[in-house]
């Protein structure tokens, strides 16, 4: 199994190395194209598996024979359990390169994580009894370290013990400032109430670094755009349904034409209930008659 | 005939259509507006002429105001910029009102009639220094009437007319310091006198026509000197020496200086510590405070002092007023538990009182703090006073004969924090009905509405409706609604004090000061901080009030003592008292109450310990049941850090207190502190109700919202872009805004706008935020959206999944495991900048939501979410449309009809609070600032009952009519049945 994934991890990098390279390329040139920036930085953010081969290291060095501020750092990782205080727990090193907007960022993150001694097992067997917090720190500067303070951050050590220990670090970077590390497990925490130990003491570390994004510029609509825009405002008045135009000629108009309807229909009437006394007492002398 | 009066309904019925605006006798129906002016600080009175007769006065709210004197009212207002503060207030010409402001640098008139601007000079300085007006009344140079300004360290002659500069003098060399500015009538000197390093004093004369100095004197005073000089006549000044024991007098003869210091031992026998003379302005007379009394001196034979007066320390003394020709008065305050005494006295004879009063006053004002005096001749020609005084509450009073002509609660005019209140529920016995007067008054009102409503009633039966319908008892009455209307708002002020607003038109129903309360209570000066709702009894609404719980500071800093008061909100009186207590850095209401339905409360003091209240065992075993699950964040701006925080176990303290918890850093974000600064930040309100969490969209797919109450909006800049906007170019600053989940300490979102800077106002709700800042690159204000949605739960929209249970929407949402949100955002152009904003609550949260904007014209306006929607796009496809996705404009749109204030002003704007009504349709909308507004508002339209506007009488009719039409119909149609069997 594991050899698989090893194979995979390569294979991985391998195809996320000449993406990163061209980004570098898109990057030079784009310089006035803000919005584009954003998307570039992103994709810059290096998705680091455990081990990724050293040939991809010397065909970016190849690349960059212009920079020499391809440097490497290193950065203790280091935990505590419950209180405790912090030991170190894992290295970082990654590699610094000149940023395109001056300064410089980190690429090519990668983690050994030691695995747990007897003691540091039992702390983590007992931090699960007490549901307790498993914390770790790192650096808040890559370059200056330790920066002006350590960044912390705690996750439920129930979260972590899944088959193996399983962890995924993201480490939210501004130039070699890291502002925020998102600590816990890959997927979902396990509830309290069923807590199983882990059956193997080795980590499983997923890092990933994280750049901010660019936000999307507010949209100005081009001229032709306003201007349709414009059009379009003028053009809505006479939208307007020809009921809502002309409702105050139409009513007086229909009135009048209810009015004379009315009237012709009572003309008629007023004929026949002139007529029709005529006809009834006609009728009603007969009737009258007959009674009689 | 009948088919005519159908038709002639229908017409009618399918003319008339909704309006969603307002209409002009609608104002003042389901909103109120009151106008304040804040504390005041001056005070000129204007009552020469025969006209009106008024008081022109300045406040530290930066107010310039005239008040009718006979009853309060504001003939008109100004409001000046929050950093205009002013410093001096007079008359000029008899018809203009001058201010001098911000800090001695701008001197405006204004028309005394009207309060018209009639001119404006600002005035050029080298350094900042004390500020002072002196308007002589007979001084003409030229043609010009000149006033004199001092301020940034120049001498200023401004022609009172029109506000021209006729010279300027810089006396700020050597570090001098004016005092006072001295103009004798008839000559030509105008004397500058003031310190220079608290030991000099100088002296300069100036030539009043051209600003020439004239002479220059500066004489050494060994001892150096303490706080101010104090001129007691033209040539004679006071001052209290640097070791605070001596008083000094200063004799000013033909620019020579002669001082001539006393022991103030000599005069008060039991005299320690250090002696300050208070600002007064009495002819050769001068007040002193020492650590036990407060002592009049006069000044008699040059240099001689004399004690005219001794009292304790809780007296007032205003400045004196001529009287007659050579006799000065002033009045003096003491205060003797509910009563105050005015005491008129006269200069020249200080034995014998002009007048004495005596005045009840209310416990709920406390002490008097400032006291202006005014005189009138009475009938009987002699003289009258009145008596303008601040109290400690910030209330405005006009005392004259022993009473009180008029008050002003003008503490509500610096509002720190609004909860609302149910109001008791109706029993049975209680007398609601007070203000309908029998029943012939109602058959009178409501004939009159029926005139109203056929239309033939004259001018003066619509004013008479119009007012039946604003004073109508439905509004006022002191009891619960069913649609939630009526409320109480519980307001605390700056000074200290509980007002109780009833919210149907704005009068108070209760005040309480707990400042002099907590004074008494060995607290210092006691610091106002928030107000949180203690007990609010749903289960026991008969038989408990309840309760709001207003937590404070004894002194200004962060670790100083707090207190806690409880005040029962139905009848205004302080139920508990605690304090001294430890320092209270933040308050944390939980989501949890006990059996009394008393709130808990977290209070997080400065050592990083949380306090649980209230302290009972109760409340301390639910406490305990739920202390893992009790999170909250810390914002450090100076340093650009954030911090999560858990609880641990109780305090380790020496005394074991069960309700201390220490607190436990659980996460730590470090922002780079070069590159960002922490400017604003924004959560969802805890008691929103959002109804449901999915959204439909057109093509019926169902999105999923993102809703966590421990979401937290922030806002970063590049340092160098925290100055006004225009202080940074678009390349160096830029705005970086973050979505963090709290607890946990995740960034969900972390996105930058190049070119952007503060002021950043942020509101949070439901699964969006909305923000307000400034685009440098365009020049322009912006509002941009950021929605969250839920991934985790996206695929639970397959019908056969759920049916064979292969879904996850059973499965726990915990803070620890990994979030799938995605965001959708956009942003648009906006043209006001923003003083508040907010958004509307209601109680089940169906009704679509408004972003509420005050704006810079201290307006309120009301904002469709529906424009801030980051699905909207240029063209929508007609499904979208169906949806209510409006076309993408490039900036938001102004709708002059959608200003929830109409045609008011809420003057000096500061924050928008929003409550849910019991119909859920409406929201009550309050907004204060110096004034204060209240409005109910339905963002969605009242769907859900009929307005008040209905127009039952139609309806009425309607049915009759219809009813009439049918009998007759059917009459006929009997006849003609009849007729034609007949046939």
């Amino acid at each position: 199994m594991a050899p698989v994934l090893l194979l995979l991890n390569l294979l991985l990098s391998l195809a996320v190395a000449p993406c990163a390279f061209q980004s570098d390329e898109l990057l030079t040139e784009d310089d006035e194209f803000v919005g584009l920036e954003g998307a570039q930085f992103h994709d810059s953010a290096a998705v680091s598996p455990p081990a990724s081969p050293p040939a991809t290291t010397m065909r970016r060095r190849s690349v960059e024979t212009g920079s020499d501020s391809d440097s490497k750092v290193q950065f203790a990782l280091e935990h505590a359990f419950g209180d405790s205080d912090f030991s170190p727990a894992g290295t970082f090193s990654a590699r610094l390169k000149a940023s395109s907007h001056g300064g410089q960022i980190l690429t090519k993150l990668r983690f050994s994580r030691d695995s747990f001694s007897q003691a540091e097992q039992d702390n983590f067997k007992k931090l699960l009894e007490d549901d307790d917090f498993y914390r770790i720190r790192i650096p808040s500067n890559v370059v200056s370290q330790p920066g002006r303070e350590y960044i912390i951050s705690s996750v439920k050590a129930r979260c972590l013990a899944q088959d193996a220990l399983d962890e995924l670090l993201v480490l939210h970077m501004e130039g070699v400032n890291i502002l925020a590390v998102s600590y816990g497990p890959p997927g979902l925490c396990q509830y309290p109430s069923n807590i199983k130990s882990p059956r193997k003491w080795s980590f499983k570390s997923h890092t990933f670094l994280k750049y901010g994004d660019l936000a999307p510029r507010s949209q100005v609509f081009t001229e032709a755009a306003v201007d349709e825009n414009l059009e379009d405002e003028t053009a809505k008045p006479p939208e307007k349904s020809f009921w809502a135009k002309y409702w105050m000629y139409l009513i007086p108009l229909g009135l009048v034409v209810m009015n004379a309807v009315t009237q012709a229909m009572n003309m008629p009437e007023e004929q026949a209930t002139g007529q029709a006394p005529a006809v009834t007492a006609g009728r009603g002398q007969p009737t009258a008659v007959r009674r009689r | 005939m009948a088919i005519r009066v159908f038709m002639l309904l229908v017409f009618i019925i399918s003319t008339s259509r909704p309006i969603s605006s307002l209409y002009e006798d609608q104002v003042g129906l389901a909103d109120w507006h009151r106008q304040y002016i804040g504390k005041v600080k001056h005070a000129v009175f204007h009552t020469q002429k025969a006209g009106r007769k008024r008081v022109i006065v300045s406040t530290e709210e930066n107010v310039v105001a005239s008040l009718d004197l006979r009853h309060g009212e504001i003939f008109w207002r100004h409001v000046l910029g929050p950093k205009d503060v002013i410093d001096q207030l007079d008359i000029a010409l008899g018809k203009y009102v001058v201010t001098l402001s911000s800090g001695g640098s701008v001197v405006r008139a204004w028309g005394l009639p009207d309060g018209q601007m009639v001119w404006e000079s600002r005035l050029q300085g080298s350094r900042s220094s004390r500020s002072l007006l002196v308007i002589q009344k007979n001084l003409k140079v030229g043609k010009d009437s000149l006033m004199f300004v001092y301020g940034n360290g120049y001498i200023h002659a401004v022609a009172d007319a029109d506000g021209e500069v006729i010279w300027k003098k810089d006396l700020a060399s050597e570090g001098f310091e004016a005092h006072q500015l001295m103009y004798a009538d008839g000559s030509d000197a105008l004397y500058a006198v003031g310190l220079i390093d608290s030991s000099w004093v100088g002296v300069y004369q100036l030539n009043v026509k051209n600003g020439a100095v004239l002479g220059h004197e500066k004489i050494l005073f060994p001892g150096g000197f303490s706080g101010d000089l104090l001129f007691v006549s033209n040539d004679k000044a006071v001052a209290v020496d640097a070791s605070g024991t001596n008083l000094v007098v200063i004799r000013l003869r033909n620019g020579q200086v002669y001082f001539h210091p006393t022991p103030i031992a000599e005069f008060i026998l039991d005299f320690s510590g250090v002696g300050i003379i208070l600002p007064s302005k009495i002819p050769e007379m001068f007040i002193l405070r020492t650590e036990t009394s407060v002592t009049f001196f006069k000044v008699v034979n040059e240099d001689e002092l004399r004690v005219v007066e001794k009292f304790d320390l809780a007296s007032t003394i205003s400045d004196s007023i001529p009287l007659s020709e050579g006799d000065d008065a002033c009045v003096m305050i003491q205060q003797d538990d509910d009563k105050i005494i005015l005491t008129v006295k006269s200069n020249n004879d200080w034995t014998s009182n002009l007048a004495v009063e005596k005045i009840q006053m209310d416990h709920q004002r406390g002490q008097v703090q400032k006291v202006f005096l005014n005189s009138y001749v009475r009938t009987d020609r002699s003289n009258g006073f009145r008596v303008l005084i601040v109290l400690e509450d910030h209330s405005l009073l006009l005392l004259q004969q022993g009473e009180i002509v008029w008050s002003r609660e003008d503490g509500l005019a610096s509002i720190i924090d609004v909860k609302a209140s149910e109001l008791p529920i109706e029993k049975d016995g209680v007398a609601v009905d007070k203000v309908e007067h029998g029943l012939l008054e109602r058959l009178k009102g409501h004939l009159l509405k029926v005139k109203g409503s056929l239309m033939i009633a004259t001018p003066d039966d619509l004013a008479t409706i119009q007012k039946m319908r604003l004073s109508s008892s439905d509004k006022t009455k002191m009891t619960r609604d069913r649609n939630g209307f009526r409320k109480l708002l519980i307001v605390l002020t700056r000074a200290g004090k509980l007002f109780a607003l009833h919210t149907g038109d704005g009068r108070i129903v209760w005040s309480l000061l707990l400042n002099s309360h907590w004074r008494s209570k060995t607290c210092g000066i006691p610091s106002f901080f928030s107000l949180h709702q203690w007990q609010d009894p749903h289960h026991h609404a008969l038989d408990e009030n309840p309760s709001m719980l207003v937590i404070g500071r004894c002194g200004d800093s962060l670790d100083s003592a707090g207190v806690l008061s409880i005040v029962d909100a139905y009848r205004g009186k302080e139920l508990d008292h605690i304090g001294p207590i430890h320092s209270i850095a933040q308050v944390i209401p939980l989501p949890f109450t006990d059996s009394l339905e008393r709130r808990l409360h977290l209070l997080l003091d400065a050592n990083q310990q949380a306090h649980l209240y209230p302290r009972t065992v109760e409340a301390l075993g639910i406490f305990q049941q739920e202390l893992g699950n009790i999170y909250w964040y810390s914002v450090d701006r100076d340093e650009s850090i954030l911090r999560g925080h858990g609880l641990k176990k109780t305090c380790l303290i020496e005394v074991t207190d069960n309700f201390c918890v220490d607190a436990r850093n659980v996460w730590t974000i470090v922002l780079p502190s070069d590159t960002e600064k922490i400017i604003a930040t924004a959560t969802r309100s805890p008691n929103e109700v959002v109804h449901t969490q999915a959204k439909v969209t057109a093509e019926h797919d169902v999105l999923y919202k993102h809703i966590s109450k421990n979401l937290l909006f922030l806002a970063t800049v590049t340092p160098k872009a925290e100055g006004p906007i225009g202080s940074v170019t678009p390349d160096a600053s830029s705005m970086v805004v973050y979505v963090i989940e709290t607890v946990s300490g995740r960034i969900l979102h972390r996105v930058t706008h190049p070119g952007s800077q503060g002021p950043v106002h942020a509101i949070f709700s439901e699964n969006w935020v909305v923000y307000h800042f400034f685009n440098l690159k365009a020049h322009r204000y912006e509002m941009a959206v950021i929605e969250i949605y839920d991934q985790a739960r996206a695929e639970n929209k397959d019908m056969l999944k759920l049916v064979l249970g292969a879904h996850n929407l059973t499965s726990p949402v915990t803070a620890y495991s990994r979030l799938e949100v995605s965001m959708k955002s956009q942003s648009y152009f906006f043209t006001h900048s923003v003083k508040a904003m907010v958004v509307t609550q209601t109680i089940k949260g169906i009704t679509s939501r408004q972003v509420l904007v005050g704006t810079v014209g201290d307006q309120v306006l009301a904002l469709d979410k529906r424009f801030l929607d980051p699905r909207r796009t240029v063209n929508p496809t007609q499904a979208e449309k169906e949806e209510g996705i409006i076309p993408l404009t490039d900036s938001l749109p102004l709708i002059p009809q959608s200003y929830v204030t109409h045609a008011l002003k809420v003057e000096g704007l500061r924050d928008i609070v929003t409550f849910p009504a019991k119909l859920e349709s409406t929201t009550l909308v309050f907004a204060y600032g110096i004034d204060l507004f209240f409005a109910r508002l339905a963002p969605s339209k009242t769907y859900d009952s009929l307005t008040e506007e209905f127009n039952y009488a139609l309806l009425l009719i309607t049915i009759v009519a219809l009813v009439v039409g049918i009998f007759v119909t059917w009459i006929w149609s009997e006849k003609k049945e009849l007729q034609d069997k007949w046939r």
